[in-house]
């Protein structure tokens, strides 16, 4: 009988520890990386997948001060990065390619590059509740080599179990991009 | 009775020195020019900087009306018109370098009183919005006083709706003639006390970085340069450099350039802005301005609403560059809609987007002009709290 327990014990917690193995599946950091040694930054223009034509810039801007905010990094300023594209040709700003990268980073004299893409900005609706909810994902890219070291994902709102039941729209929109954005810098750091 | 007398008199003459001597202590303000303050200005056509079509022939010749009535000479229609033509003046919202001396030498004036009306919405309830600044005519165009009024109707409603203003004629009479007794108060030297109002923490900046290397003093000298424009309002690009122009030369502690002259400085060197300014156009600023930062930025929102429903919004981010590092030295996220932080029967609440504007614009100055965490900047343990996040770094 107490064999029988402990068989059942182990087996449990085997399984309760097979539910935390599948960890930050949402980050990935290159482990040969020495990210204190970037020091400046380029936040490159954000691709956007959704309806709203601006969400792409605001979540830009928001994380360009952020990222300042944190003092790990310098961000340079979006004129300069919009001058570093057009000098440069690149094609699609959004998504450079290796020796893009590369070549931005030695005009605009930056460590690395962040690219991001915004997947959802916006209200959801869902029978008859609505709320506010953004998803973005970000990379950096170093610009000595033009390999992606760090990529990160966050989704923020959404209509949750209180929303359902006692309506009330969610949280603005503002708000949960500051959110989304800070929980990607502290993937970051 | 004489010795009470002789009292009284002791008690007038250190009554005055007291006075004097707390004006002495009082901060500089753009008015408070002393030398500077002009005798007679030219009044400019007002800019419309609203989006829609405005009566601005009527505004002017009330705002004309009310300058004569506090006693301010201005320069006769005929003679401005002329003068105008003759130089072929046609862009009325600043004043660059070549207008103002010819102003002083040519016209005779002290100051050009530079006027934008930047919302004018007849729905009820009316709603309007002006700014203005004069400035000095001669060999160096400078900011002598600045200052804005925006109202609507419902600002003070009062006991069952008495204090209600219905037609925008009558909301626009009060404006011009608060701006103008601003204006008297400039032109006369009294300066504005308002300058120095410490603004409500829920207009603070949201998220913001402040350079320890950053100090601003009273040889500063800054520019402050349109900014990018990605809201749906037209000119909410020039408005919003308007409102950090204003609330830098009201503090008085630094030296704001007049917008005409950096406006000049564009046109000249055929700077053009692609999603905010350059660094390479931002060291042509440096040198051809000889200015020690640059304001810039983008607005995201800058909306007003129709009737009486409704709240304004206002997004917006700036960047302070310094000429001796090439960075960055402060950057601002900044959104508010007019009821934020009002419970109460909406007490408080910002009816106009350029009432909300410029206490967040305040914010920033404020965050600028302070160094270290005064009592006027986000306090660090407000972190996480309101939204704020604070930093400092080097």
């Amino acid at each position: 009988m107490k064999r029988f327990l402990s068989t059942i014990g182990i087996g449990l917690s085997l399984l309760f520890l097979g539910g935390c193995a599948s960890g930050n599946l949402d980050i990935y950091r290159d482990q040969n990386m020495d990210f204190g040694a970037v020091r400046t930054v380029a936040v490159l223009p954000f691709a956007n997948l959704t309806r709203d034509n601006t969400s792409s810039e605001r979540v830009r801007d928001v994380f360009t001060t952020m990222l300042l905010a944190t003092g790990g990094v310098y961000a340079l300023p979006p004129g300069e990065v919009a001058r570093g594209v057009i000098r440069t040709g690149v094609a699609n700003a959004a998504a450079p390619s290796v020796e893009e990268a590369v070549k931005l980073g030695g005009v605009l004299k930056v460590d690395a590059l962040i690219t991001g893409v915004v997947r959802e900005y916006g209200e959801v609706r869902s029978s008859t509740s609505t709320a506010n909810v953004i998803s973005l994902s970000m990379q950096m890219v170093e610009t000595q080599t033009g390999r992606v070291v760090w990529t990160a994902t966050a989704t923020e709102g959404g209509i949750g179990v209180t929303d359902r039941l006692f309506g009330g729209g969610g949280r603005p929109m503002n708000e949960i991009t500051e959110k989304a954005v800070n929980e990607i810098i502290n993937k970051l750091f | 009775m004489r010795s009470s007398t002789s009292f009284s008199d002791f008690l007038v003459v250190v009554c005055l020195s007291g006075l004097l001597c707390l004006t002495a202590g009082t901060p500089a303000t753009a008015a408070d020019d002393g030398g500077k303050v002009p005798s007679r200005i030219a009044i400019l056509p007002i800019i419309n900087l609203s989006g829609s079509a405005v009566p601005l022939r009527e505004v002017r010749t009330a705002l004309l009306a009310e300058a004569a009535k506090r006693g301010i000479t201005v320069l006769g229609e005929e003679e401005l018109e002329k003068f105008m033509a003759r130089h072929r003046l046609r862009y009325t919202g600043g004043v660059d370098e070549t207008t103002a001396q010819a102003f002083h030498e040519e016209a005779g004036v002290g100051g050009v009183l530079v006027t934008s009306l930047q919302q004018y919405d007849a729905t009820y309830p009316p709603k309007i919005s002006l700014e203005a600044r004069l400035v000095s005519a001669g060999e160096v165009p400078d900011i002598i006083w600045a200052d804005a009024v925006s109202m609507a109707g419902d600002d003070a409603p009062g006991l069952l709706g008495r204090g209600l203003v219905e037609n925008l004629p009558q909301l626009t009479a009060t404006a011009i003639g608060r701006l103008v007794d601003s204006l008297a108060a400039g032109v006369t030297g009294k300066g504005n006390a308002a300058a120095t109002e410490k603004v409500a923490g829920r207009f603070r900046p949201r998220i913001s970085f402040r350079s320890p290397d950053l100090a601003l003093g009273e040889k500063s000298r800054i520019a402050v340069v349109p900014f990018f424009n990605r809201s749906q309002r037209s000119y909410a690009g020039e408005i919003l450099a308007l409102h950090f122009v204003r609330e830098l030369a009201r503090r008085g502690d630094v030296t704001v350039l007049e917008p005409g002259v950096v406006r000049q400085k564009f046109l000249a060197f055929r700077l053009i802005m692609d999603e905010g300014l350059s660094l390479a156009n931002a060291e042509v600023l440096f040198e051809v301005l000889n200015v020690d930062f640059i304001v810039t930025g983008t607005v995201m929102e800058y909306d007003d609403y129709e009737g009486g429903a409704g709240t304004p919004r206002v997004a917006f981010s700036s960047w302070l560059l310094d000429r001796k590092s090439r960075r960055v030295v402060l950057a601002s996220e900044s959104h508010n809609s007019g009821d934020d932080g009002i419970h109460f029967f909406e007490l408080g609440k910002q009816r106009t987007a350029h009432l909300l504007g410029s206490n967040m614009v305040r914010g920033v100055v404020e965050r600028m002009t302070s160094p270290g965490a005064s009592a006027s900047t986000p306090d660090p343990s407000d972190e996480g709290k309101d939204g704020f996040i604070y930093n400092e770094f080097n």
